[in-house]
């Protein structure tokens, strides 16, 4: 067991060096120089030649890379030349709470609604109830996140004015504000996201209720709603852990659209203004801080499935 | 037949070990499994050598080495008088027209995507035959091995396990082959689709002057077609010899205890009975093979001898035995 | 031989389309999309970028959704829009075939350090959430719609991988291989000709799913404007316009925000049948 975490925490710290590597090569192969675009055209070739200096963009690339990892690996993000110097990681840090914010209460939402629902659509095989979970879980496959944000935008802040348009009010200052702003994003990205899990729990559901134990649950005379709701609940719900890791992962990047549309200022939205800027210190950093949550979440989510089902650590 | 011809070995192999790295899951070191260990052998053209043992004794991996899809790790496989042991790629090449190998599972050895018709271009294809030569060859195969002419135009899913079978042995004649290795090829098939194939397969030989190398494990097979007979086991051979011989006078336990599983036809006559012998225990690791005579731990003649001793082949009666007891088996039960 | 083994492949695909009436749709809905948007300049009634009328009109007889800010009709905009969605998924899905399927075939069929060495690159570069790794490189290469291709599908190349290396990986044990090598063949040779055909039914599927996946990967980025640039017809640019002028036309919006969400609809539904029907393992009754 403590072998497999080792083995799996090694492996997470190799993907995040790959990733790394990869952000360093995606962001040297920027067309412009941060330097003139800091500063404006008109610069003097002084200022210019100065801050290619400090900036360290004079250096060959592979010292450059070092620095690169160097500094990483130390914590130190650097500060932002488009944001007046301020410490990249104090944009960041800020950004990626508020996303995670958004992305854990989506998930709770998604199970809450996933895993009745594709228990029933299960245990009720082939009936309208299960049709009709099925029909909703092809749809939310299909929506697209935006669009659905953007349909629930026009019905409940246009045509029925319930709730704000976006924006963000931190919680200490008016938590009804806070939550109400919370309303729509959650409801889109959590909805879509319980369509995949429905889907999932249902399969995971099936297979578990075909298998052996659970007739051999029944020939021991349990009642027809323990075997199912028991028996097959356990079983079918270890796998959904790694589904929900998965989904929680994909959310903190996928949610770029998500906040762009509500304007919340999270990880995403971030990145975008920073595009558009064309702060790419910061942008590099958002890109990374992403992959890394993604990286992290799926290696919690391993190690407490090993921790649930300790096969998987033996195999 | 030109006879000092037919006496030049077409294949001959030398003290061949062939061994596998193997990585158990957990262990931290490569384990070294020897699956074949100091084998030699020869087969003369227009020759049938029987190579029987249980599964995975290493009877197939000796099959792929000689054809050379394994590469030895030590001893010497010569074919044609040429030493191939360490031809590369290129070299193997016009080699490749001159040894082929028919495979147990027909399911298997034919690609599902491919119709007939292009699974027996296959080897003209790969060897730069010219398409208008392999499209007149390509039906001549087909009559050779006894399928009609539309099945060109089938999938291999089409057809029984027979003759999938012809399939995989009119391509592995395709390019003309003067040694053939068939790896079980006929285990996987009905009893009564097996005597077809065997027939199938005796009657190319006697057309075409082919050498074989059949690997069963199915002692009774072997006899039916085999001019000498091979008996292996855990890698090693343990008796050789002109196949009458082998059934007739059985040197080593091993040989006498598979042959005693075979249905006796005599005794069903009404003559001397054959004493059954069931051998105990299963087939030792491989990993981790018993000292001295590899087959004493299921042997009813084994001493001390045999435990600390590896006996070699040596010549007994008209065979090569690897036993410090051979002999045939006496009913009075002299060795047990 | 008997009557029913008679049955080529072909035709038992036929049949299977023929006895569902779903996979009939769905493959007729694809189709009539792809018509759409070959066909798009004599379906539209107006061109794309045509100003026919005054900005935001509503809904007419002539105008079946009304007008833009700029005054171009949006429901040949939207049909407009079908080709350029279509252009993008196809080419950044060709791209991801091209490199994804021969590292997966290199790398299953090598195994060992080619195969440690690739796997774990591909881990690295899964281990970005899509959207952003696609958004970073168009943000480093220029945001326009060619950027917008190569970086769609250079993220769909791991996952291309991934895929056929696993298939490859198992079929290259298989006799069929081995008895390619025992004819001769170069490991070209197998890779090419054994162990692609075997792999085509995969492919496409994923091909289709990888489609849907850029098709609405390539709206996402045109609505945080970092895809197709104005004027042009995209799908998702113009769900950005239509988000800002909810208040005044919410037909931009919802059209344009239908058009992505069918489209999807279909090629992920088009994956399911494909799987259907290219089963080679499926009997009919």
């Amino acid at each position: 067991m403590t072998r497999y975490i080792v083995r799996r925490l090694l492996h997470g710290i190799l993907v995040m060096w790959i990733v790394s590597t990869a952000v360093f090569v995606i962001f040297r192969l920027v067309p412009g120089d941060p330097a003139a675009m800091t500063l404006g055209l008109d610069a003097p070739p002084e200022a210019h030649e100065a801050l290619r200096e400090e900036l360290g963009l004079n250096d060959p690339t592979h010292i450059q890379y070092l620095r690169w990892m160097g500094n990483l690996a130390r914590g130190d993000f650097g500060k932002s030349i488009t944001h007046g110097y301020a410490e990249v990681s104090g944009l960041v840090f800020p950004a990626l709470g508020r996303t995670l914010e958004l992305a854990s209460l989506s998930i709770l939402l998604a199970v809450i609604v996933a895993v009745p629902l594709g228990m029933i659509s299960a245990i009720r095989e082939g009936t309208w109830m299960d049709h009709t979970a099925r029909v909703f879980t092809t749809l939310g496959f299909s929506m697209p996140t935006y669009v659905m944000g953007i349909g629930l935008l026009i019905l409940l802040a246009e045509v029925f004015p319930i709730l704000p348009p976006g924006g963000y009010i931190p919680f200490g200052e008016d938590p009804v504000k806070h939550l109400s702003q919370l309303i729509m994003p959650v409801v889109t990205i959590g909805s879509v996201t319980a369509a995949r899990l429905t889907r999932f729990m249902r399969a995971g559901m099936l297979e578990v209720l075909s298998a052996d134990y659970v007739r051999t649950a029944r020939a021991k005379g349990l009642t027809e709603r323990r075997v199912n709701y028991w028996h097959a609940f356990r079983n079918a719900a270890i796998p959904l852990i790694t589904e929900v890791g998965v989904n929680f992962g994909l959310l903190v990047g996928g949610m770029v659209v998500i906040e762009q549309i509500f304007t919340w200022p999270g990880l995403g939205w971030l990145m975008i203004q920073s595009i558009l800027t064309r702060a790419f210190d910061v942008v590099q950093i958002a890109v990374l801080v992403s992959a890394a949550t993604f990286v992290i979440v799926n290696l919690l989510v391993d190690l407490t499935y090993s921790w649930l089902d300790p096969r998987i650590a033996r195999s | 037949m030109n006879t000092e011809a037919a006496q030049k070995p077409i294949l001959d192999i030398r003290d061949i070990t062939t061994s596998y790295h193997i990585r158990r899951s957990g262990a931290q070191k490569a384990t070294t499994l020897v699956a074949v260990e100091d084998v030699t052998l020869s087969i003369k053209p227009g020759e049938t050598l029987g190579l029987v043992g249980e599964s995975g004794c290493g009877k197939s991996t000796l099959g792929r080495t000689i054809i050379r899809l394994l590469e030895p790790s030590a001893g010497t496989v010569s074919f044609a008088g040429q030493d191939i042991t360490h031809f590369d790629h290129q070299q193997m090449r016009p080699l490749r027209q001159e040894m082929q190998i028919v495979f147990q599972d027909p399911y298997a050895s034919l690609n599902p995507r491919f119709k007939v018709q292009q699974i027996l271009y296959e080897p003209f294809r790969i060897h730069g035959i010219p398409r208008a030569v392999a499209s007149q060859k390509i039906p001549e195969l087909l009559s050779l091995v006894q399928l009609p002419p539309d099945s060109l135009r089938r999938f291999p899913h089409e057809f029984s396990g027979g003759q999938r079978q012809r399939i995989a042995i009119a391509r592995a004649l395709a390019l003309e082959p003067s040694l053939l290795v068939l790896d079980e090829p006929v285990s996987a098939l009905d009893v009564s689709i097996q005597a077809q194939i065997l027939n199938l397969l005796e009657d190319l030989q006697t057309e075409l002057g082919l050498a074989y190398l059949f690997i069963a494990h199915d002692l009774s097979v072997v006899g039916q077609v085999s001019d000498r007979v091979a008996v292996m086991y855990l890698g090693r051979i343990v008796e050789e010899g002109p196949r009458d011989a082998v059934f007739n006078s059985p040197q080593h336990p091993y040989t006498i205890a598979l042959l005693s599983a075979i249905p006796d036809i005599s005794a069903a006559q009404g003559r001397q009975t054959r004493e059954r012998i069931i051998l105990t225990g299963d087939l030792p690791n491989p990993l981790d093979p018993p000292s001295g005579c590899r087959f004493r731990t299921r042997c009813w003649r084994g001493d001390q001898l045999c435990v600390d001793q590896d006996p070699q082949l040596a010549p007994v009666s008209d065979s090569l035995v690897a036993c410090h007891y051979p002999g045939a088996e006496d009913h009075s039960g002299a060795w047990s | 031989m008997t009557s029913a083994a008679q049955f080529s492949e072909r035709r038992k695909i036929w049949r299977r389309i023929i006895r569902n009436p779903l996979h009939l749709f769905t493959l007729s809905m694809a189709a009539l999309l792809v018509l759409l948007a070959v066909f798009a300049d004599l379906l539209a009634p107006y061109g794309a970028t045509e100003v026919v009328a005054y900005p935001f009109e509503l809904p007419t007889a002539q105008f079946w959704l009304g007008t833009d800010q700029i005054g171009r009709d949006i429901f040949s905009r939207i049909i407009h829009g079908s080709r350029v969605s279509l252009y993008v998924g196809s080419a950044s899905t060709a791209i991801a075939v091209v490199f994804g399927v021969p590292m997966g075939v290199v790398s299953g069929y090598f195994g060992k350090l080619t195969d440690t060495i690739m796997m774990r690159t591909t881990d690295g570069l899964l281990a970005f959430p899509p959207i952003i790794l696609a958004m970073a490189m168009v943000a480093v290469l220029g945001p326009n719609l060619r950027n917008t291709i190569i970086a769609i599908g250079i993220v769909q190349i791991p996952r291309f991988a991934r895929l056929v290396r696993g298939m490859a990986l198992s079929l290259k044990e298989s006799e069929f291989i081995t008895a390619g090598r025992a004819l001769g063949a170069s490991h070209v040779y197998l890779m090419q000709r054994s162990l692609l055909p075997n792999l085509t039914s995969i492919i496409l599927v994923q091909f289709t799913l990888t489609f849907a996946t850029a098709v609405l990967t390539e709206a996402a980025l045109s609505f945080l404007g970092l895809g197709a640039q104005p004027p042009a017809p995209s799908w998702g640019a113009m769900l950005l316009a239509g988000k800002t002028l909810v208040s005044t036309n919410p037909y931009l919006a919802l059209g344009a925000g239908s058009a992505i969400f069918i489209t999807v609809l279909i090629f992920t539904l088009l994956g399911d049948t494909l799987t259907d029907l290219l089963n080679p393992y499926r009997t009919d009754r």
